[in-house]
């Protein structure tokens, strides 16, 4: 049978069934012992997530990121699932339509249309990533410091997270990608909609620009991409997002 | 007090899973797979060891996925199949006597920032748990899986994940407890 210390353990972590929780919530009314004894846990529990949370921001080997990317796969799928719960189904509409059209041609089972360059890698990323919440960024907007630290030697070009709220835009955090064998970093920003709108750059291997802007349309994202002081960056967004040249336009000076 | 239960993990379309896409989402786990090989191995060497041994075997079985389960518990699972294989080997590497000295991770020189990475792993309090619970807690208060569900992940029955996390807070409110002493 749990004792007391092993149920309120089981309390924290949400998985009594109602009846026990509400049991467990009567006694820590009236039992001062049973307060401090949760109140141990959750301390307990406290440090042990500040430490985990740590170990995820150490760097990560660059190499692998690299070798994952250039790796040789089996070309055939996995198998398709025989069945599927309910609300994995729910999940996959969601999916569905944040991707638009790479939805659409995946759904049809049709091959993906052929596409080179960087900016085909980023659209990978983003259709995986635009669909998540939980885990959108790697490093959150709190850690704006070590953001800009931690991307801007990675990817050899120093920048500054634009401000880029009078779009509507809330800066979320970022990540690091690779793409062309070299790293990207990748800014997240979310509308109120729930679209993510992401600026990303790396060193680039072109010559200097004239920092003109190129629009392109790539797996039913809009992207905008321009090249200026050494690197090359692109604006990604849902399929026709209205403002994404003028979001471009702030992003491209604020840098 | 009213308990919020945590998030239902997030899960990309499994049925649109493609070799990129794959690759994709495996690059953006790196870091949540390397704490969880930090959390198994408790060594900075042996964790990126494990991790690329871990990559480069799901990259090759990449057709044994059941793509109706997320990929972050199936790498979970590729990673924590890879350590208990490794163990083993160093078990009998053990029994067998000298190992010689290429093959004993012991014996590697680190480069000073590895070094350091380890020192600052070993000042963790969780790294002083024994990974049989510091695993399910990670999984449980990092990861945000339910005890169920890393009851399936790990092999283990649901009370065994229940106690092991239970024990994992106390030892570590004891290490608390006593800091706190020690301050005063």
């Amino acid at each position: 049978m749990m004792d007391l210390s092993q149920k309120l353990s089981a309390y924290l972590d949400g998985e009594l069934d109602p009846g026990e929780a509400a049991a467990i919530e009567a006694r820590l009314e009236t039992d001062a012992d049973a307060r401090a004894e949760l109140e141990a846990l959750m301390n307990a529990d406290t440090l042990a997530e500040e430490e985990f949370e740590a170990m995820l921001k150490e760097p990560v080997p660059f190499a692998l990121a690299q070798q994952i990317k250039a790796a040789e796969m089996p070309v055939a799928a996995p198998a398709a699932p025989p069945r599927r719960p309910i609300w994995s189904t729910i999940a996959a509409s969601l999916v569905l339509v944040a991707l638009g059209g790479v939805g659409g041609y995946l759904a049809k089972g049709d091959p993906p249309p052929v596409q080179t360059g960087w900016l085909a890698d980023i659209a990978d990323y983003h259709a995986v990533y635009a669909s998540q919440t939980r885990h959108l960024v790697e490093v959150g907007a709190d850690e704006a410091e070590h953001l800009q630290t931690w991307l801007g030697s990675t990817v050899e070009t120093p920048f500054s997270i634009p401000d880029l709220s009078a779009h509507g835009l809330t800066f979320q955090g970022g990540r690091l990608l690779v793409a062309n064998a070299k790293p990207v970093a990748q800014l997240m920003y979310t509308r109120d909609d729930g679209a993510v709108i992401a600026l990303c750059f790396q060193r680039s291997s072109r010559p200097p620009g004239d920092g003109a802007f190129k629009e392109q349309t790539l797996n039913g994202f809009d992207f905008i991409s321009w090249t200026a002081d050494g690197a090359d960056y692109v604006v990604i967004g849902p399929g026709e997002t209205p403002d994404l040249q003028a979001i471009a336009d702030s992003a491209a000076v604020a840098i | 007090m009213v308990w919020i239960k945590r998030d239902v993990h997030e899960r990309v379309d499994a049925m649109a899973m493609t070799p990129d896409r794959c690759k994709a989402e495996m690059i953006g786990l790196l870091p949540r797979l390397r704490r969880f090989a930090l959390t198994l191995t408790r060594s900075a060497s042996d964790a990126d060891d494990l991790l690329q041994d871990a990559c480069a075997t799901a990259l090759q079985k990449w057709e044994q996925y059941d793509p109706s389960q997320p990929l972050d518990r199936w790498l979970f699972r590729v990673m924590r199949n890879h350590w208990i294989s490794e163990i083993r080997k160093r078990k009998v590497r053990e029994g067998e006597g000298q190992v010689p000295a290429e093959d004993a991770v012991e014996l590697r020189t680190e480069g000073e920032a590895e070094d350091a990475m380890a020192a600052q792993h070993l000042r963790r309090q969780v790294a002083h748990l024994d990974h049989d619970l510091s695993v399910p807690l990670m999984l449980v208060c990092a990861e945000g899986y339910s005890y169920r569900e890393t009851a399936d992940m790990l092999g283990i029955p649901i009370g065994t994940v229940m106690s092991r996390i239970h024990r994992a807070r106390k030892l570590l409110a004891s290490r608390l407890s006593d800091e706190g002493r020690a301050a005063q």
